[in-house]
């Protein structure tokens, strides 16, 4: 009785501390980003911290096109739509109104400035000393049809230095959306769009928001066209994806944890036709899971969705420890004793533990937050599952009754029976074929670490995406340039060496655009050099502006003013970044700046229509303290990192458990136990290869799963394999609760979880259909129970010494 | 002078708010009267008269309308160049022939003046009253559109508006605030021997 009451001191324990654990951690925080599994890149600190707040606003960004037949109707839905938003108290900002006068007010920061700016073609014409093709250009726009020209502005710029300029920053900014009563709006297909622009206040892949904000989202959709005359949204950003990736890794989790776990039901049911050994078995797997989750929670303070899916199949695992448990009941019709059948399975499970546990240790060591998280969760959820058999099981299995359904030995005996035979040129013939059969599949084999392809967008939410990219335009290019400076003018003048090698890759095609802060706010420098290029036209004897003033037909005052005002701002020093950035004008673009760094300041270049990667990189390599970055580039580049590594961390796992199991049967026993897990792994790459599925990262990580249930299932073969049918039903249940779980994987529509599912399914399915090869022994199958096995042939060229 | 307008202002928005169909029979008259043609040529005469300048400055050309596409504006005096309006944006041509495309994105005064040539070749009037006060009349076959812009920022650029015409627009004014205006006048317009030519379908083609 002192013993029970300390088995159920072990499952109240657990729950207790797992409960503080969970409860004390900031609440059970599970995060679905795919990108979170990965590492933090060896970049530079401050070009990393450049790019994690890049990406962080990236990925809250959230573009919203409330659209209707009507204008009115889209502005009564768009208020409607950005109140309720606001108030879910889920976005840092979500702007509606725009500014109503952009033009005016760019007007109001740039007038002053008129001798210091010049747009790029007038900069070009001035330095080649091409004055005439300057004034002609001058000319042209005072007669142009279609040009804006004020008295107002040619009393101050007679020369149209500040409508060139505004122009070209225009032509190379905004592309579609219009000013409309202060609205940005499109226009397509007879609707009206107006365009709200918000940030998320946490990442979109933070399952609360996503909780707060799509219902709210999902809401809007369907009350809109009845509330506001047929009014609709588009919505475009990183949450419609990771909200649709979660529910539908959600849906698949509770499919396939609903699906085995009804599985692992109704065949422990079927077999053992009594309550008591499922019951113990849920009790074991749903501790597991619990300490593996508090674990994880306590160690990385989150844990991630791909990290549960593996983690809840893999303590998956520990269901087998119970079923060898219980298939011992077999064993014995009468005297049956929970102490001897535990005292009969303890070493194999115990060698189990032992070897998948080593599996995980490695993984823990590999420089990768989203395994680290696996090994820990599943070391701990078999660690306690283990503990469950051995503590708790004895103490309430005691009048356990041997089922009465004999059938399912009586096959298992048969399967074992074929193992024996004796093996002729038949059988060596058939495994030759199937060798090279193996060989070829695993020929075919091509790896991809696209990152694009593993996480596959909802086709809906990528359509309604495209379409809105479509009405709003331009697009930036997931591409950027990070430029450094030690201060504001240092960096204003980087990018201007930058931008000017980026002109002449747009010249010949190589990129359609780019977007850079000092196109907006030149650096001293520039200014300076402005003002000197202007100088001429102004100041020289028979000057441009002389000629221009006669053609036009410019007063002599108005000339005088503007010669007294260029004279005059000669004393104005160059005006800052900092004014710039102060001021309204520069609203759109502050999202290039970031600010301090590490060095200096820091800040980013965008990109349009980037046809030419390696030109860009090449133009960061020659440029001090510019870098290009391309984050999904750079997590393909990741993921394939990883996958040699973990390629490297799995064969290094199979050595150990090698090595482990050697020391334990001899070179030839441990070659034996051992070739069940590597056959395994063969056949499913050679599967693989025959389907034509690329490799990648996840189905390497599925490959050291496979070793480690297939060494266990070798293993206790080896270890209780005197009464093979028992042992040989404990490991085929588990086999079978091993493909409910992971087999349903392989249905994912999620690429990883896919890749990972099957290559799970066909190495299980080989690993059980090969177990009873492991207990070749000295020449015969150790099995003696059965009739076949006795009438078994002794072969000695395949033997291996105990 | 002020009251005066005051008065007209209110007689005008109170003649509207009773009667808005009878407004609605006066566009729909004029666009009754207006030629619909696919293709539209005419040679036009520019006079800007800009009050920071002592002369107007004038230039001359020809236009082309092609439905759907839009309108090129080719200048011929004193500099040759030329534009197309387009729907949703400007497209203009350097002197080394690059196209340079201006969206209206920023200055959607442009888009509104451009719904007022368009509406004058096609006669479509429905756009138009998004963006202004219509007054019309017709007298016999000639008709007088005056139009004011309803967005105060773009009535601080453009205070109003005038079109005439009969089966074809004939003239256009622009008055800006402060004494700028714009006239364009159209002559020869027509339909009939209006030949695209290849650089002309080059230009519409972009």
């Amino acid at each position: 009785m002192r013993t029970r009451i300390f088995a159920v001191l072990w499952v109240v324990g657990i729950c207790a501390l797992s409960g503080w654990l969970i409860t004390n951690a900031d609440g059970p925080a599970i995060n679905a980003n795919l990108m979170a599994l990965l590492p933090e890149g060896e970049r530079d600190p401050v070009v990393y911290d450049a790019v994690d707040r890049v990406e962080k606003r990236f990925e809250r960004h959230i573009v919203l096109l409330v659209g209707a037949a009507d204008f009115e109707a889209a502005k009564a839905a768009a208020r409607h739509v950005s109140e309720r938003l606001t108030g879910s108290g889920q976005f840092h900002h979500l702007r509606i109104d725009h500014d109503h006068d952009l033009v005016r007010r760019a007007v109001s920061f740039y007038l002053p400035l008129r001798f210091q700016i010049l747009s790029n073609l007038a900069r070009d014409q001035l330095r080649a000393g091409n004055t005439a093709a300057f004034e002609r250009t001058v000319l042209m726009r005072y007669y142009s049809p279609k040009s804006a020209l004020s008295s107002h502005l040619i009393d101050k710029d007679p020369l149209l230095i500040l409508p060139r300029f505004l122009e070209e920053r225009a032509m190379e900014t905004i592309d579609r959306p219009e000013m409309e009563d202060g609205y940005l709006t499109v226009r397509s297909d007879g609707r009206i769009y107006i365009i709200l622009i918000g940030e998320l206040s946490d990442t979109p892949f933070s399952f609360s928001l996503q909780k707060q904000v799509m219902p709210l989202l999902d809401g809007l959709r369907s009350e809109l066209p009845e509330r506001f005359q047929g009014a609709d949204y588009l919505m475009a950003g990183v949450l419609p994806h990771a909200a649709s990736g979660t529910s539908s890794a959600l849906d698949e989790m509770s499919t396939v944890g609903l699906g085995s776990l009804l599985g692992i039901i109704v065949l422990l049911i079927a077999i053992f036709r009594s309550p008591s050994p499922f019951i113990l078995t849920l009790i074991s797997i749903a501790l597991g899971c619990l300490a593996g989750f508090a674990a994880c929670l306590t160690v990385f303070g989150e844990v991630h969705l791909l990290t549960l899916v593996f983690g809840a199949s893999l303590v998956g695992i520990s269901v087998d420890y119970s079923l060898h448990y219980f298939c011992e009941r077999f064993r014995f019709s009468e005297h049956w004793s929970p102490a001897s059948a535990l005292r009969h399975i303890f070493p194999g499970i115990t060698l189990g533990l032992v070897t998948s546990v080593i599996g995980f240790v490695g993984l823990f060591f590999a420089p990768f937050p989203g395994m680290q998280g696996m090994a820990v969760f599943s070391s701990v959820g078999l660690c306690i599952a283990y503990g469950c058999v051995v503590i708790c099981y004895p103490h309430f299995t005691q009048g356990l009754a041997r089922p009465k359904f004999e059938r399912p030995l009586e096959w298992m005996r048969a399967y074992s029976a074929l193992w024996s035979r004796r093996r002729n040129w038949w059988t060596w013939a058939t495994a030759a074929a199937l060798a090279v059969l193996a060989a070829f599949g695993c020929l075919r084999l091509a790896a991809s670490d696209d990152v694009r392809l593993m996480q596959t967008p909802d086709p809906t939410v990528m359509a309604e995406e495209m379409r809105t990219r479509a009405l709003i335009g331009r697009n930036l290019a997931s591409q950027f340039f990070l430029v450094e400076g030690r201060d504001d003018g240092d960096f204003l003048a980087r990018e201007e060496r930058l931008t000017e090698k980026l002109q002449a890759l747009r010249k010949s095609g190589q990129l359609v655009g780019y977007l850079a802060i000092s196109d907006f706010i030149a650096s001293p420098q520039r200014q300076k050099e402005n003002r000197a290029l202007l100088t001429p036209l102004i100041a020289a004897r028979q000057n441009t502006l002389d000629r221009i003033a006669g053609q036009v037909g410019l007063p002599d005052s108005t000339r005088d003013a503007y010669v007294a005002a260029f004279r005059e701002a000669e004393r104005d020093s160059p005006i800052g970044l900092r004014q710039w950035l102060a001021h309204p004008v520069s609203e759109p673009y502050r999202h290039l700046w970031l600010g301090q760094s590490a060095r200096g300041v820091i800040g980013v270049v965008g990109l349009r229509g980037v046809y030419d990667l390696a030109a860009l990189q090449t133009l960061a390599d020659t440029e001090p303290l510019v870098h290009f970055v391309d984050p999904a580039g750079e997590i393909s580049g990741l993921f394939g990192q990883f996958r040699r590594q973990t390629i490297w961390l799995t064969l290094i796992s199979y050595g150990v458990v090698m090595l482990l199991l050697v020391a334990r049967y001899g070179i030839g026993g441990g070659l034996l136990v051992m070739s069940t897990p590597v056959i395994a792994a063969i056949a499913s790459l050679s599967v693989l290869g025959f389907l034509g599925e690329p490799i990648s990262l996840f189905n390497v990580m599925a490959l050291l799963l496979v070793l480690g249930i297939g060494v266990d299932y070798a293993l206790f073969f080896r270890e209780t394999g005197t009464e093979s049918p028992a042992t040989l039903l404990a490991i085929a249940l588990s086999s079978l609760t091993t493909l409910l779980a992971f087999g349903l994987l392989a249905l994912s529509a999620t690429t990883a979880i896919h890749a990972f599912g099957l290559t799970i399914l066909v190495g299980i399915l080989v690993a059980f259909l090969l177990s009873p090869m492991a207990g070749w022994h000295g020449g015969s199958l150790r099995a003696s129970a059965g009739a076949a096995a006795r009438r078994s042939g002794v072969t000695s060229e395949d033997s291996a010494p105990r | 002078m002020k009251w005066l307008r005051r008065v007209l202002a209110l007689t005008i928005s109170a003649f509207l708010a009773i009667a808005p169909v009878e407004a609605d029979e006066t566009l729909s008259k004029i666009h009754q009267l207006l030629d619909k043609n696919s293709v539209i040529c005419a040679d036009f005469t520019q006079n800007k008269s800009l009050r920071a300048l002592t002369r107007p400055l004038i230039s001359k050309g020809r236009l082309i309308f092609v439905a759907g596409k839009g309108v090129l504006w080719q200048v011929r005096e004193p500099f040759a160049t030329q534009v197309l309006v387009k729907n949703d944006a400007l497209i203009k041509w350097n002197d080394d022939g690059v196209p340079q495309r201006l969206s209206f994105g920023q200055a959607p005064i442009f888009r509104a003046l451009s719904q007022v040539f368009l509406a004058g070749f096609t006669g479509d009037m429905t756009r138009l009253g998004e963006s202004f006060e219509i007054v019309s009349d017709v007298v016999q076959s000639r008709w007088r559109l005056t139009l004011t812009p309803r967005d105060p920022a773009f009535a601080a650029i453009i205070a109003t508006v005038r079109v005439s015409g009969g089966r074809f627009v004939d003239e256009l004014l622009i008055e800006e605030g402060r004494g700028d205006r714009t006239l364009i006048r159209f002559s020869g317009m027509n339909a009939e021997s209006c030949q695209l030519g290849n650089a002309e379908k080059g230009y519409f083609a972009h």
